[in-house]
């Protein structure tokens, strides 16, 4: 007897030791967790603004309406329910009864409910009803924006664009809550415990400007439709800062024009044409070895590395001045001037106005384009590059080249992002950085008149904008064959790249056209080009000698926290 | 010591004079010490203890009340909490529909489709003047420009 009892005391013991001991951790831990539940606590995404502080992106709160259909006793109620929860959140009342009938455990009944839905569903007061907080991404201006904004997927991570690349700054950090819980499940008041805070996404204010926007997309969309183009681009920029006010990415499907499906700008390069006779330019007059008045004997037609290059239409081989060879982007007299600048410094001029790298923008998925290097260049390649058919380019590229030239030869690094608002409200300016001189103030003297001149009477007129002087060039250039060496025929991209007023430069902009029917920049981009503009100039108050409201408008009234 | 003696025996002698005769003398006997003190501690333990049973029965008291005062904080609070929530959501909800409502796209639609505004078939902008330039300045700068662009093709690259 005594052996017996002390042997089950003994037993006992041990069992005491485990419990309390050995395997202590592990049954608290189970203890705990049936009386505690974690709650997430989810952080509201940023909400990102244009410059005047028009939301261009927001979150709000949603809620996911969940069934655990174990808790349903009796069962044959699940029908009584169904028609019930049916009524509130409008769905057929059979389909929510066979989900509460499928004894899975988990049945969301409804997702991305409102609150106001949520709380009608909540005054049902469905035991086995639960409620799940989640949130929206809207876009307010609708699909405006959307190649640049991108998109949010369903786990709240950015996918595409700037929602993607800014995604750890708008995110935020969620946090979660310890709770007490009871037999019901019900959260037991005083009961919190290991709370971690969620940390609210901060916004982003860009240099968007959205009124702008839409005349943009307005005027492009209309010029898309008309010339039956496959797509459109459009950039502008604020001339001294670099930012980007409007950039619009437009593609046709049949007889309607839509928001393309990546920012074209930054991600799809194509063949410039005569824009590029800038950097001829820029260098030669950088270097003194030509100046704007200057003759140069120009033939019809010359050869370089055994190819032949043509002007566009015919002359005699005749005297040109320089700024006649620009204003009319005679092919032939730009291969004139970039042999006297040589392969070097051609390509030295070329990687200096940004070309044949990523711009700042830093954009997900965006191009260096096709700069090959000056080792590699074939003996054609000094008579296809000065002009533009030799290289591949994005449209931002070009019209952050011709951006240095309105800023007085500075290359200003582009940027959408203007700041950064905390979840005080306030908001923290980027600094701008990068910021370098590429051309003596002396050469954007001579270049621009001469720019002024492909407007005034070269092939740019259609730019013209009445009581401003406009300066600019065009480039058309073939398409280059999918399938086979050569090009396209009769496919054109068609650019217009200027910049207004031309004695102190506000805007910067480019537009582009993928295979318009009017073949070139001067005819199919260049009115464009003058409608937007026109619009610019008064939206920003701009006079005719620069005098400007831009920078007054910089990142306007945010809303209050 | 013959003194105290004698002055005790006086002193009885006079108490039993002056009492009646026949009546019994009570037991009068000398306080034991110890015994008195003895009850005095138990006084006190017992006193003690009902004080102690007190103060933990007030202590317990106020501490249910306080559990209860906070649990019905707990409560107010979640309740705030969710109010404000409700309130952030409400807000933001109503951001979003400004936004739209704003928005130059929805502004055009209406004007075209339900006020069937017409946009011009063309502008006449009035040519702006700088305030140090004349008209006729600019009237004059203007003209070559447009002058010369009549006469150029403008079908080149």
């Amino acid at each position: 007897m005594l052996l017996a009892t002390s042997l089950m005391l003994a037993l006992l013991f041990a069992r005491v030791v485990d419990v309390q001991g050995l395997a202590a951790s592990g049954y608290a831990a189970y203890g705990a967790n049936e009386q505690f539940q974690k709650v997430p606590l989810p952080a509201i995404r940023g909400t990102v603004y244009d410059r005047n502080g028009n939301i261009l992106a927001t979150s709000v709160p949603r809620v996911d309406v969940v069934a655990d259909d174990f808790l349903i006793h009796p069962v044959s109620l699940a029908a009584r329910y169904a028609a019930q929860l049916a009524r509130v959140l409008h769905v057929g009342s059979s389909l929510l009864d066979s989900e509460l009938t499928r004894k899975s455990g988990y049945v969301p009944l409804a997702l991305d409910v409102s609150q106001a839905v949520a709380g009608k569903v909540a005054a049902l007061a469905l035991p086995f009803v639960s409620f799940v907080p989640t949130q929206q991404r809207k876009d307010p201006a609708g699909s405006l924006f959307s190649p640049l904004l991108g998109v949010v997927g369903w786990n709240g991570k950015g996918m595409s664009g700037l929602e993607y690349q800014y995604q750890q700054l708008l995110a935020g950090k969620s946090g979660s809550e310890q709770v007490a819980i009871g037999s019901a499940g019900e959260q037991l008041p005083g009961g919190a415990r290991a709370l971690r805070p969620a940390v609210q996404g901060k916004g982003l204010v860009l240099s968007l400007d959205e009124p702008l926007q839409y005349e943009v997309t307005k005027a492009l969309g209309a010029q898309v439709l008309a010339q039956h183009a496959y797509s459109g681009v459009c950039v502008v920029l604020d001339t001294h800062t670099g930012g980007v006010l409007a950039m619009v990415n437009l593609q046709r499907q049949g007889s309607k024009v839509v928001p393309a499906t990546q920012n074209l700008a930054t991600n799809a390069v194509y063949q410039p044409g005569s824009v590029m006779k800038i950097a001829t330019f820029s260098g030669a007059l950088q270097e003194h070895l030509v100046t704007p008045n200057e003759r140069l004997m120009v033939p019809f037609t010359t050869w370089v590395g055994g190819w032949p290059f043509q002007d566009a239409w015919f002359h005699p081989t005749e005297p040109l001045p320089v700024t006649q060879i620009l204003a009319q982007s005679s092919n032939v007299g730009t291969i004139e001037i970039a042999h006297m600048l040589g392969a070097t410094r051609l390509d030295y001029y070329l990687h200096q106005l940004g070309f044949g790298r990523p711009t700042a923008l830093d954009w997900p998925g965006q191009s260096a384009g096709l700069l090959p290097p000056v080792s590699a260049w074939s003996g054609s390649d000094m008579g296809t590059m000065p002009i533009g058919t030799g290289e591949a380019v994005t449209a931002m590229q070009i019209v952050d080249a011709y951006n240095t030239v309105a800023d007085g030869g500075v290359y200003m690094p582009p940027r959408l992002v203007e700041g950064v608002v905390g979840p005080n409200g306030r908001e923290r300016l980027l600094a701008e950085h990068g910021a370098h001189r590429v051309l003596d103030p002396s050469t954007v003297a001579e270049l621009v008149p001469m720019m002024e001149d492909v407007t005034a009477e070269g092939t740019g007129v259609l730019a013209q904008i009445p009581g401003y002087k406009v300066a600019g060039k065009t480039g058309t250039a073939q398409i280059p064959s999918t399938t086979h060496p050569g090009y396209q025929p009769g496919a054109w991209d068609a650019t217009f790249v200027g910049f207004v007023p031309a004695g102190n430069p506000q805007l910067t902009a480019v537009v582009m056209l993928h295979h318009p029917t009017a073949m070139y920049g001067g005819s199919a981009s260049a009115p464009v080009f003058a409608t937007i503009m026109r619009y610019a100039l008064r939206h920003f108050d701009i006079s005719p000698s620069g005098a400007s409201g831009l920078s007054a408008t910089t990142s306007g009234a945010l809303p209050a926290p | 010591m013959a003194t105290r003696s004698s002055a005790l025996e006086r002193a009885t002698g006079r108490r039993a004079e002056s009492e009646p005769r026949g009546k019994a003398r009570p037991q009068l006997g000398v306080v034991d010490h110890r015994h008195a003190l003895q009850r005095a501690r138990r006084r006190q333990a017992r006193a003690l203890y009902f004080l102690s049973g007190g103060v933990l029965a007030a202590a317990l008291t106020v501490a249910a009340a306080g559990h209860a005062m906070l649990a019905a904080t707990q409560l107010r609070s979640d309740t705030l909490q969710s109010q404000l929530a409700g309130a952030v959501g409400t807000e933001q909800n109503l951001e979003l529909r400004k936004a739209t409502l704003e928005s130059p796209s929805r502004v055009m639609s209406l004007a075209e489709h339900r006020y069937k505004m017409v946009a011009p078939s063309g502008v006449t902008y009035l040519q702006p003047v700088d305030p140090g330039e004349s008209v006729l300045q600019a009237h004059e700068s203007a003209r070559p420009a447009a002058h010369r662009s009549a006469s150029v093709p403008s079908h080149r690259p």
